[in-house]
């Protein structure tokens, strides 16, 4: 499995972390603990593949690459068939904490998927594609980069400890050989420069090949250092370090669409930053009252308009969605635009504030829609359209009638996330079970698929599943009773242009792909 | 409104009164059974949710956004509770259970005048408490709990005009049936609950960790009966029984009966 100057090997990587502010450089064998954990089931390893030498071209156009919907082109069946493609995790059933997966992220062209967990640390998974001459081909994600983003830390006037778990990842638009992201805890943001290295410096003047110094008394002659290939490294380096900006738990970051500035956004307020810039950020919400026993309503998400560097929406726990324009004040108190659904008087009950709560809101690629997970639905809103959402797809109205025991066992506060599919015809979003929803907006279709170990086979078509919600159960569907409420997928990423998707269960990631002839 | 799909399940020492009441028509008492046990499902709400914010608020990471959600549901309760009177009257016999007053109302109970509508459901609006934390008007006038002599029942809701008059259905008579009959339940248990020696039985129960000055108040507002609720109407799922933590409720009976202070908590976090 070797390739054109670079050996693929997940065991084999060196990862190199640049000390921030300590000048020297560590070399850590293997990296974290959970490299180890990334044993590639041995079906993976029979399929022989090409290595790619992507790295040093811009990402691709996404013009060039035909988006495939899920429902094809042509007569006959034009659904997708899902396929199970790898997973990557633990085996077995003991989950150590540290593992949960916590956030799952895309880059711009695909090409790397980013994981981050509970116990600080990022996974960057790259690409491989089998055989690049085909449009439809078999690709396979394998470790790219494992770095520990944030430590855990201890705030010494609260006495609290700020949990090191990665809330967010986000990659910045790619604009040279190197990979930018922006991962973020509770209370502190990172921007991490990830880069490759595949050649050395040798024959340097005044130092040995072990690093000792030579004395420059002893040069008798000068040589010019040469550049000789060497094993690929990637390494990540903490570039900047976006601290105490935020008092209250960080829940969302958006990189503006001008290349320059962010936002993040925590419970009761969203700060703008510039990327460069650390020691500065502007406040433009802040929806904290000024006596807090008078506090009813909290930010839960936050996201930059895709195409216009001035909008911004932020949900809440009421179940609205506030669109901002920057341009209209510095301060973004006053929403330009307020997205809310009246409520449905029929269902009311004492935990329809609790459902109505938005746990994620996501733009449209195209920018003319949004879309907002509550418990039980997805919505999408038109960005013109205030009074109601334009389509809402549920994902698990059997629910509705064990609200009370959800709100006992405290599953009602999950928070699901919901993406989009590269041509926005299609979102997804997590459920029980290990279930996961995809609804097709234009075939008014919708399916269940399962991500479990038992569906794991190389290749193997995932087989639609069926909640019954009451009265006779048929054969292979499942009811409500038997669901299993720890196993949930809350974490779901689409690639921006082609039929895979990456699904976190607890803490394993399992990437589908489409069916190829 | 009932959440749906709701199973009607009710304990038995709930249907005495009706049993033992005279002249009592089927469909009045089917209602009433709903409405007792509506109002049980309510209350063992209102305790799981107090229980969870004190939770929340003994964790190390204090969640804002499940704090708020939950303090919002009690909120919700309080005012429907407020609404149709059992505010009031869970207040009123949180201090008689502190001295039983030897003229505490042992009748049996007659819960036939008992108005179907009595519980409301349309005015869980918002702008509620714009007028400030809703007190019982015996709390208000400083009659604290812990105080020995306890205050006659009310006989007047604080409602406002608004809600009076969308309300439906006479409020003159149906107030005091409706305080009568709650508080005779409550003097009922209180009355077995007082007999024990409570300290003995939970002397072996560790308690420090409720010892504190952070306790919110409002869970003093709630007497340890309610506490015993085990019935709700989702199929198959076992409710509340994790909950119950008469002693805790006991020692807090000191405090302010006061909502509000439930954002204490908040404000600590």
């Amino acid at each position: 499995m070797t390739g054109v100057g670079r050996s693929v090997g997940e065991a084999a990587r060196v990862i190199e972390q640049a000390e921030r502010g300590r000048g020297k450089k560590v070399k850590q064998e293997g990296g974290p603990q959970r490299l180890s954990h990334y044993i590639a089931p041995s079906f993976e390893k029979d399929r022989l593949h090409e290595s790619i030498p992507g790295h040093t071209s811009p990402g691709i156009e996404r013009a060039s690459r035909i988006p495939l919907a899920m429902a094809g082109t042509g007569g006959g069946s034009n659904d997708v068939q899902w396929c199970f493609s790898q997973v990557k995790g633990a085996i077995d059933d003991d989950v150590a904490e540290a593992d949960i997966i916590s956030t799952v992220e895309f880059n711009h062209s695909g090409e790397l998927l980013a994981t981050g967990d509970k116990g600080g640390r990022v996974v960057i998974f790259q690409q491989e594609i089998e055989n690049k001459s085909q449009p439809q081909c078999r690709s396979e994600y394998n470790v790219y980069s494992t770095f520990q983003s944030h430590e855990p830390e201890f705030d010494y006037l609260k006495s609290l400890e700020i949990e090191e778990k990665i809330n967010k990842i986000r990659w910045l638009p790619q604009k040279n050989a190197a990979q930018f992201l922006l991962s973020t805890n509770d209370k502190t943001i990172k921007l991490w420069k990830i880069s490759e290295r595949d050649k050395r410096l040798e024959g340097y003047n005044l130092k040995e090949e072990d690093g000792r110094c030579i004395d420059p008394n002893t040069v008798t002659a000068l040589r010019v250092p040469v550049f000789r290939p060497m094993d690929l490294m990637v390494e990540a380096s903490p570039r900047r370090v976006f601290a105490n900006a935020h008092t209250y738990h960080i829940n969302s970051i958006s990189i503006n669409s001008d290349h320059e500035t962010y936002l993040s956004a925590d419970d009761l307020r969203i700060n703008l930053w510039h990327q460069e810039i650390t020691d500065r950020s502007f406040n433009i919400v802040d929806i904290k009252p000024v006596n807090m026993e008078e506090l009813t309503e909290v930010i839960t998400a936050a996201e930059f308009h895709p195409n216009q560097c001035n909008t911004f929406v932020y949900s809440s726990s009421k179940g609205s969605i506030r669109l901002c324009d920057m341009r209209a004040s510095a301060l973004c108190d006053k929403h330009s635009k307020l997205f809310e659904e009246p409520e449905d008087p029929s269902n009311r009950s004492f935990f329809s504030e609790i459902i109505s709560s938005i746990s994620d809101v996501k733009f449209s690629h195209n920018g003319r829609y949004m879309m907002t997970r509550d418990y039980l639905s997805v919505k999408i809103w038109d960005l013109n359209m205030e009074t109601r959402p334009v389509e809402t797809y549920q994902v698990h109205e059997y629910l509705r009638s064990k609200l009370c025991s959800l709100y006992e066992n405290d599953c009602i506060f999950d928070k699901f996330e919901c993406c989009w599919n590269g041509n926005d015809s299609v979102v997804m979003t997590g459920s029980y079970n290990n279930f996961f929803r995809m609804f097709d907006r234009g075939q008014r279709r919708d399916v269940t698929l399962e991500a479990s170990r038992e569906n794991s086979k190389p290749r193997q078509v995932l087989k639609p599943r069926k909640v019954c919600a009451g009265g006779k159960r048929k054969k292979d569907e499942i009811s409500v009773d038997s669901l299993d409420f720890n196993k949930k997928i809350l974490h779901t990423a689409w690639h921006p242009q082609d039929n895979i998707i990456a699904v976190a269960t607890t803490n394993n990631l399992y990437i589908f792909q489409d069916k190829v002839n | 409104m009932f959440p749906k799909g709701t199973k009607r399940k009710f304990s038995d020492s709930r249907e005495e009164p009706v049993a033992g009441g005279e002249d009592v028509n089927q469909s009045s008492s089917a209602a009433v059974r709903m409405l007792s046990s509506y109002s049980l499902q309510r209350q063992s709400l209102l305790d799981m949710s107090l229980i969870k914010l004190q939770l929340c608020h003994m964790l190390v990471e204090p969640n804002l956004c499940r704090s708020v959600l939950i303090a919002n549901t009690v909120r919700q309760i309080q005012e429907e509770m407020t609404q149709d009177g059992t505010w009031q009257i869970m207040t009123q016999a949180l201090t008689q259970s502190l001295s039983p007053h030897p003229d505490a109302p042992t009748h049996t109970i007659d819960l036939s005048d008992l108005p179907l509508n009595a519980v409301h459901h349309d005015s869980l609006r918002d702008g509620i408490w714009e007028d400030g934390p809703l007190t019982c008007p015996g709390c208000a006038e400083g009659n604290r709990l812990g105080v020995s002599s306890p205050s006659p029942p009310h006989t007047s809701l604080p409602t406002s005009p608004s809600q009076d008059s969308s309300s439906g259905h006479p409020r003159a008579q149906s107030p005091s049936a409706h305080l009568r009959s709650f508080e005779g339940e409550m003097a009922n248990s209180l009355g077995y609950l007082t007999d024990l020696a409570l300290d003995d039985i939970f002397e072996d129960i560790d308690t420090s960790m409720y010892d504190s000055s952070d306790i919110p108040s409002a869970l003093a507002s709630y007497p340890s009966w309610v506490c015993g609720v085990s019935s709700w109407g989702d199929e198959g799922l076992k409710m509340c029984s994790s909950y119950t933590s008469a002693s805790t409720l006991q020692q807090c009976l000191t405090d302010l009966n006061d909502l509000d202070h439930i954002m204490e908590i908040l404000v600590n976090s």
